[in-house]
């Protein structure tokens, strides 16, 4: 017996046996998943930049699917065609659909009109791993930083994005309810996913603000 | 007893941080994309895929035991007298308490050495599909790839994530894929096949002769 | 009442980590904590096919078992091995006076305890050749318990960080803030069931 009749295309996008949308696996799945790709990246890759780059472009086509997943399971007719709406769409659809909550905040760079952050206290990907020191700046969120760009990429508007780790204030953050994962202490650092538009998106956002 | 095996599979599920299941998918399907684009022999990437399965294996079973041993789940789980028990911890408890999935296990051949995993989904291949026999519009890579494409074992990690963490507790085995949705068949079954039992490496050069 | 020292042994007997877990834990050099390592997985493989009694539920029993393994009927050879590798750290620790070894472990034989006047000695080895050490004073309780948290710590800490290989040294900065944090809650309050 076989499915070949049912193109896939037609298939509901949950799948039969009642996995559908918001269906999850552990994050110990994901987990050795993506370490097994970092692996194979820094075989490849001659620097830390270039491992980076790579780990975005893988990023980057997984964002594009995720955004036609997105929009179409929340009906969007409207496309967003403005920078702050697709900033919220990220910040929260996305990161709620990807990572079960939204972003821990939205703000835009004080020193660079093109320059908004996304911050993420509990960024998935960099979750247990250890960056080494000669490793330096590295951050292993450089896959969601690809992500992003793929989404906004798709949506219209092309920007680089990058992960950075930074340090954690005291104080800064208080996640309700304790530590998600049982055992290893609250994180000492964020991810902070810095989004620069490119030009010509800068000047159509303000365009259409007159 | 098997059931107090899938308890303690859907205890450990239960207790286990979730990601989404989506993200997952995709972010296999990234791997295999960056193999086939950098290996292009199907039968290479699904060596290759094999491979990181064990690296995986290698590393998921110290993750089964402990935190099984921490749950007080006991030696039903940790402590596997035979092969039908080692078969039923690592579909019962090792697929569900990863995946989320409830897997079947059976087939025991006559000698007990062998024995099949069945899955009715598969969380690798979400939004995968393989081009299809007499799909003129498949777009063929230069390799020739239509025919190349369905020699593609897109699930072949499971095969090396079995291996892998078998061996970590000196079983020898060898997995296949012999079913397989994307190409068809109405499940998926991962034949397992015992092919020695190895012995500790450190008490030997203690045992008298 | 207090943690001494934690050490880590892979399958091959390398030392794969070794920590301080506290104030009162003596100094000791790299070179000692290498033959520590060693001597210990040595002692316990000598214990396991020295004992006299292989539980049941063991994995070299059932099925499994196919090589012959000799009996030792006394456990004196056990005896003077462990005193010989409690020296090797003997003079490192408060004068002690030898106590008792137990040999007889949960599933896996071996050495499950040492015990002496100035110091426990207990160890976890899991079905996947690691052994997981642990020291501390006379009277702290809940090492078991501790011994379990941290193999799971290194399931989750060490095991999924990409840049931590197999076998090696263990430098993942995540597993060793997450044992002393442990150390620290099982110091005042005892740790928390999962």
């Amino acid at each position: 017996m076989s499915r070949s009749s049912t193109n896939i295309l037609d298939r509901p996008l949950g799948r039969p046996g009642g996995r559908a949308e918001g269906s999850v696996v552990s994050l110990s799945a994901f987990a050795y998943i993506y370490s097994e790709l970092v692996q194979y990246h820094q075989q490849r890759a001659a620097s830390i930049s270039e491992l980076e780059r790579r780990l975005e472009s893988a990023g980057y086509v997984v964002g594009l699917k995720v955004l036609e997943m997105i929009a179409y399971r929340a009906k969007e007719t409207k496309r967003e065609t403005r920078l702050m709406s697709i900033l919220h769409f990220v910040s929260s659809s996305v990161w709620k659909s990807l990572f079960g909550k939204a972003a821990d905040s939205l703000e835009r760079s004080i020193d660079h009109a093109d320059e908004y952050m996304i911050i993420d206290y509990e960024p998935i990907a960099s979750t247990f791993v250890s960056v080494p020191p000669d490793l330096g700046q590295l951050s292993a969120d450089a896959y969601v930083s690809g992500i992003v760009a793929g989404v906004l990429d798709g949506a219209g508007f092309s920007a680089r994005v990058t992960a950075h780790s930074v340090q954690v204030e005291e104080g800064e953050y208080t996640k309700q309810g304790g530590n998600s994962i049982p055992g290893i202490p609250p994180r000492k650092d964020k991810a902070v996913f810095l989004v620069k538009f490119s030009p010509e998106v800068l000047s159509r956002d303000a365009a259409l603000e007159r | 007893m098997a059931s107090s095996k899938a308890q303690a599979g859907q205890t450990l599920w239960a207790k286990m941080p979730k990601a989404n299941a989506e993200l997952f998918a995709l972010t296999y399907g990234s791997l295999v994309t960056e193999l086939v684009r950098d290996y292009e022999d199907p039968i290479e990437v699904n060596a290759q895929l094999e491979r990181i399965g064990h690296s995986i294996g290698v590393r998921c079973v110290d993750e089964l035991l402990s935190k099984a041993d921490s749950s007080n789940l006991g030696s039903a789980v940790t402590q596997c007298g035979n092969l039908r028990d080692t078969a039923e911890v690592v579909s019962k408890v090792g697929f569900r308490m990863f995946l989320g999935i409830q897997a079947e296990v059976g087939g025991y051949s006559q000698d007990q050495r062998s024995f099949s995993i069945y899955l009715q989904e598969n969380p690798l291949s979400t939004f995968v599909e393989l081009p299809t026999i007499g799909d003129e519009q498949s777009s063929s890579s230069p390799s020739g790839g239509l025919d190349d494409l369905r020699k593609l074992k897109y699930s072949n990690l499971y095969c090396g994530v079995i291996r892998g963490a078998l061996e970590m507790v000196n079983l020898k085995v060898e997995c296949t894929i012999v079913r397989d949705t994307l190409k068809g068949d109405e499940l998926n079954e991962i034949r397992v096949e015992l092919k020695e039992v190895l012995s500790d490496g450190a008490g030997d050069d203690y045992k008298e002769e | 009442m207090g943690f001494l020292h934690l050490f880590i042994v892979n399958k091959s007997g390398g030392l794969i980590l070794h920590r301080s877990l506290g104030p009162t834990a003596p100094k000791i050099g790299t070179n000692e904590w290498l033959r520590i390592g060693s001597t210990f997985h040595s002692l316990h493989a000598i214990a396991a096919e020295a004992s006299p009694v292989k539980l049941p539920g063991n994995k070299n029993s059932g099925e499994w078992a196919h090589t012959n393994i000799a009996r030792v009927t006394s456990t004196t050879f056990v005896r003077t091995c462990v005193l010989s590798f409690l020296s090797t750290i003997l003079f490192l620790l408060p004068p002690w006076h030898f106590g008792f070894v137990s040999t007889i472990a949960g599933a896996d034989d071996g050495i499950e305890q040492i015990e002496g006047g100035g110091v426990i000695l207990r160890c976890l080895q899991t079905r996947t050749g690691i052994k997981f050490v642990l020291t501390a004073e006379p009277g702290t309780s809940g090492l078991d318990a501790v011994l379990r948290e941290i193999y799971v710590l290194y399931s989750d800490c060490a095991l999924k960080d990409p840049f931590y290989e197999l076998e090696m040294p263990i430098r993942c900065e995540l597993f060793t803030n997450a044992v002393d944090n442990l150390i620290d809650q099982a110091m005042s309050g005892g740790v928390m069931p999962r």
